[in-house]
């Protein structure tokens, strides 16, 4: 009997040290990146003339008025490239008071052009409050502009 | 550690403890050479062959339940193999079943323990990413080392997957050690250092030599 209780106790003495011995595998923490400024959703633009004949391309965007860390969105372009070091920003737009932001396009490199017609791309990139931290890009809009 | 983990070692040690009570029963007990439900006739015969053998073999041969008792070499043997899984039966003559067990053991103890040291290294990873990811200025790098720490991740389960399962072996190879020595192997006699060594075979060692290093010896027996 005491034999057996002996061999007992060590095997459960070395198990238990062994278990107790090895490290537990960390969790990943949950992802904030991706929320932490909120997203620049439905990204549309629209080609249209001024009362002066001036072609303008107007942007609307819209975002999660929940979240409020939100500052400002950086409107970025790039014609007839789709690198992404292409892309120029063009302005710095505000948060509302109140609804969503949008912008409109009418600078020179739009008026003309010399073939029948011009690719232009646009990115919203929004910039937070905290940290001042850059968020998510927006997905690119194509837009083509024809004579 | 999981509890899975937990569950299943404490499980296959505790299986040890039937056959820890049968053993204790088998050492104390002398085997029965009557068997009840034998013929009579067969049992006389038994009888008789067991007389002649004694009487043949009176000078070496011992009662079954002296033999099967805790003898010194036994005990040295036991606790050798608590020590060094392999050593105890080696100990007692089973040179081959020891070293399969210490190479077994001691590998498989290697391998966790090597997955051990992987995963405190990948937590250590994991760590420096994570003071990485909430300083990060940015989405695109904050995104880039989600992406690492998702894949350290996936690294550190998988040692841990590694290590959780030799471990397991080695643990399990120590108690299969154990109950082997205490039930199974036999003491085969202490025999001079390279009595067994005489029938013909090819054999192969390193022998330390001041001067030279490590030298290998190649000897064959005809």
């Amino acid at each position: 009997m005491t034999k057996r209780v002996f061999f007992a106790c060590l095997v459960f003495n070395f198990v238990y040290l062994v278990l107790q011995g090895c490290t537990e595998p960390q969790d990943l923490i949950t992802p904030e990146h991706f929320t932490r400024v909120p997203r620049v959703l439905n990204l549309q633009g629209v080609s249209s003339f001024t009362p002066s004949g001036k072609r303008v391309v107007v942007l609307t965007w819209h975002y999660d008025t929940t979240n409020t860390n939100i500052r400002s969105w950086d409107v970025t372009r790039s014609i007839n490239d789709t690198a992404t070091a292409a892309y120029v920003p063009l302005e710095i737009v505000r948060k509302p008071v109140a609804g969503y932001p949008s912008y409109m396009d009418s600078s020179g490199s739009l008026q003309t052009f010399v073939n029948d017609s011009l690719d232009v791309y646009y990115k919203i990139i929004p910039n937070g409050i905290l940290n001042n931290f850059v968020g998510q890009p927006s997905d690119v809009l194509h837009i083509i502009l024809r004579k | 550690m999981k509890p899975a983990f937990l569950f299943h070692t404490l499980f296959f040690c505790f299986l040890a403890f039937p056959i820890l009570a049968r053993t204790q029963e088998t050492w104390t007990k002398a085997p029965d050479i009557n068997p009840p439900n034998l013929p009579q006739v067969e049992k006389a015969e038994l009888n008789v062959g067991r007389k002649n053998m004694e009487g043949a073999f009176s000078s070496a041969s011992q009662e079954p339940s002296q033999q099967e008792e805790w003898t010194k070499r036994k005990i040295t043997a036991v606790i050798l193999s608590a020590l060094i899984p392999g050593s105890g039966q080696t100990y007692l003559g089973h040179t081959e079943k020891g070293a399969a067990l210490t190479i077994g053991t001691f590998g498989s103890a290697l391998i966790a323990g090597l997955s051990e040291n992987n995963v405190v290294g990948r937590n250590e990873r994991l760590d420096e990413l994570k003071a990485q990811y909430l300083i990060a200025p940015n989405y695109v790098t904050a995104d880039q080392v989600w992406n690492q720490m998702v894949e350290t991740k996936s690294i550190l389960d998988r040692e841990a997957r590694r290590r959780d399962l030799f471990l397991k072996i080695a643990i399990g190879l120590w108690v299969a050690n154990m109950v082997d020595i205490i039930l199974f192997t036999d003491d085969r006699g202490e025999k001079p250092f390279g009595a067994r060594a005489t029938e013909p075979r090819a054999t192969v060692a390193l022998v330390p030599d001041l001067r030279e290093g490590i030298q290998a010896v190649l000897t064959v027996r005809f």
